[in-house]
């Protein structure tokens, strides 16, 4: 009695490092085993979706690791200016915190890690202070901006943190262009682009969502990319250019407006269509 | 909604995880109630003036209803619709308005071959949140609940009014839930 229910115990442990092995790193699957270990018993009885849903719900170790892995980046940081966006400038930082240099190893990504890491920093700097700005202006309608000015503000406010490495931003530009790092990269785009609408008070639920994120992403990368090479004083040339490509999308926002006119004048003619079709068939109303 | 406010970290599993699942809910479903107000539009504009328009327009009104309190949740969770919107707009609007040219029995079919996949596509969505945890997502699993009953009460409605008598009533039944399927596995997604 005692041998099987070793051995269904060793099946379940098997079972459970197959299914964590390959999403969570190896590193993690002792400790997940050493948690989901006691409720084994009835982890047979629930769904796979409800056991995925718990293993995150209640990984505290993974907590740990994340929270390790980002004080390794923050103390990364610094040697970005002598070490570049590198697995050296994360090696110095794991050392710096007293780990092994050999902790670079935690992020597969290598430089891209600490581009992504810097990233969502300064989106996130960037998302509170424009919470605090709207707070601000809900409080005192004098501070309140017109929709393209706190666009304007807010990407400029978002580009002036790039200013601090913008020695070696163009090395970062290169790894996020990579088409192995497009995911992170459009993702981290997106959410400053969307950071930046929703605070100005955009609600869209439609297609235009996607149209005027797509728009406010090409101006700030175009700017970003101009920046490179500004050697003006405090970015002047960078933020006039800003402007003049925001002018631009106010012809882009006519054009929209006569296309959306399009469409109208489109869906007039289906509907026609389709009521002649329906009276040709003899099955418009006074029929039945 | 406390792991909206915190800022996403690059490294923050859980946390995202949960926004994932909260935001692909909202997307799927904003998605299905568009499509249903399109299927509706499309069954009224051949329909409207038969004896089943007062009954097609109250189900439209409710859906009417259930796409606005989406529209209102999107933002509020900071939600990206679906980008297959405009797809789904003329799908809805050619998918109801065909099955009305069938007939009432036709275009009632449709109703109930939708909402039954519907109901089963909330009922696992409730599944999920309870799963996520229940107080956290109080307001969201209340409002799918209610949806739910709604949508399950068009499907008995369709029922009522001799869905099953419509031509070819299993083919089309089965038809129009697979393509459903698809269409919520695709905006899921994207």
């Amino acid at each position: 009695m005692n041998r099987v229910t070793h051995f269904t115990e060793l099946l379940n442990c098997f079972h459970i490092a197959l299914r964590a092995g390959p999403r969570r790193g190896m590193r993690t699957t002792s400790l997940v085993l050493s948690q989901e270990q006691p409720s084994h018993d009835n982890t047979s009885t629930e769904s796979p979706d409800a056991e995925d849903v718990e293993s995150f719900a209640t990984g505290s170790a993974e907590d740990a690791e994340d929270e390790l892995r980002n004080s390794i980046l923050d103390a990364a940081l610094p040697f970005v200016h002598s070490y570049g966006w590198s697995q050296d400038a994360l090696a110095q930082g794991a050392e710096s915190l007293g780990y092994s240099g050999m902790a670079h190893g935690m992020f597969p990504g290598g430089g891209v890690d600490l581009v992504n890491h810097f990233y969502t920093l300064c989106n996130h700097k960037l998302q509170l202070s424009l919470e605090e700005q709207v707070k601000e202006a809900q409080g005192n309608p004098e501070l309140k901006k017109g929709t393209t000015a706190f666009i304007a503000s807010a990407v400029e406010e978002r580009l002036r943190m790039n200013i601090e490495y913008i020695d070696s931003w163009h090395r970062a530009l290169a790894l996020h262009a990579s088409p192995l790092n497009v995911q992170n990269s459009l993702h981290n785009l997106g959410t400053l682009v969307d950071h930046v609408w929703y605070y100005a008070g955009d609600r869209t639920t439609d297609f235009n969502w996607y149209t005027k994120r797509g728009i406010l992403a090409a101006v700030y990368k175009s700017t970003e990319i101009y920046m490179l090479q500004d050697k003006s004083e405090d970015f002047q040339d960078s933020w006039a250019f800003m402007n003049r490509r925001l002018s631009d999308v106010h012809s882009v926002g006519k054009c929209a407006q006569s296309s959306q006119k399009f469409m109208g004048i489109v869906r007039d003619v289906s509907v026609a269509g389709l009521s002649t079709a329906l009276n040709i068939l003899g099955m418009n109303g006074r029929v039945r | 909604m406390y792991y909206l406010n915190q800022g996403l970290r690059f490294y923050s599993t859980k946390a995202l995880c949960h926004k994932q699942i909260i935001d692909r809910i909202i997307r799927v479903d904003h998605a299905g109630e568009l499509g249903a107000d399109r299927i509706y539009a499309g069954q009224m504009a051949v329909l409207g003036r038969t004896s089943v328009g007062p009954v097609i327009q109250h189900m439209w009104d409710q859906e009417k209803e259930h796409k606005a309190k989406f529209e209102e949740l999107m933002p509020k969770y900071r939600t990206r619709p679906t980008v297959l919107i405009p797809l789904w707009n003329v799908a809805g609007f050619v998918l109801g308005a065909s099955t009305a040219l069938l007939g009432k029995e036709g275009a009632m079919a449709c109703t109930v071959a939708v909402e039954s996949v519907i109901t089963d596509h909330y009922n696992s969505q409730l599944r999920e949140l309870i799963a996520l945890g229940e107080d956290e997502n109080k307001e969201l699993i209340e409002v799918i609940r209610k949806f739910r009953d709604d949508e399950m009460e068009h499907h008995d409605t369709g029922l009522q009014h001799d869905a099953e008598l419509a031509p070819a009533y299993n083919v089309l039944s089965n038809v129009i839930k697979a393509g459903c399927k698809a269409a919520v596995f695709i905006s899921e997604r994207i």
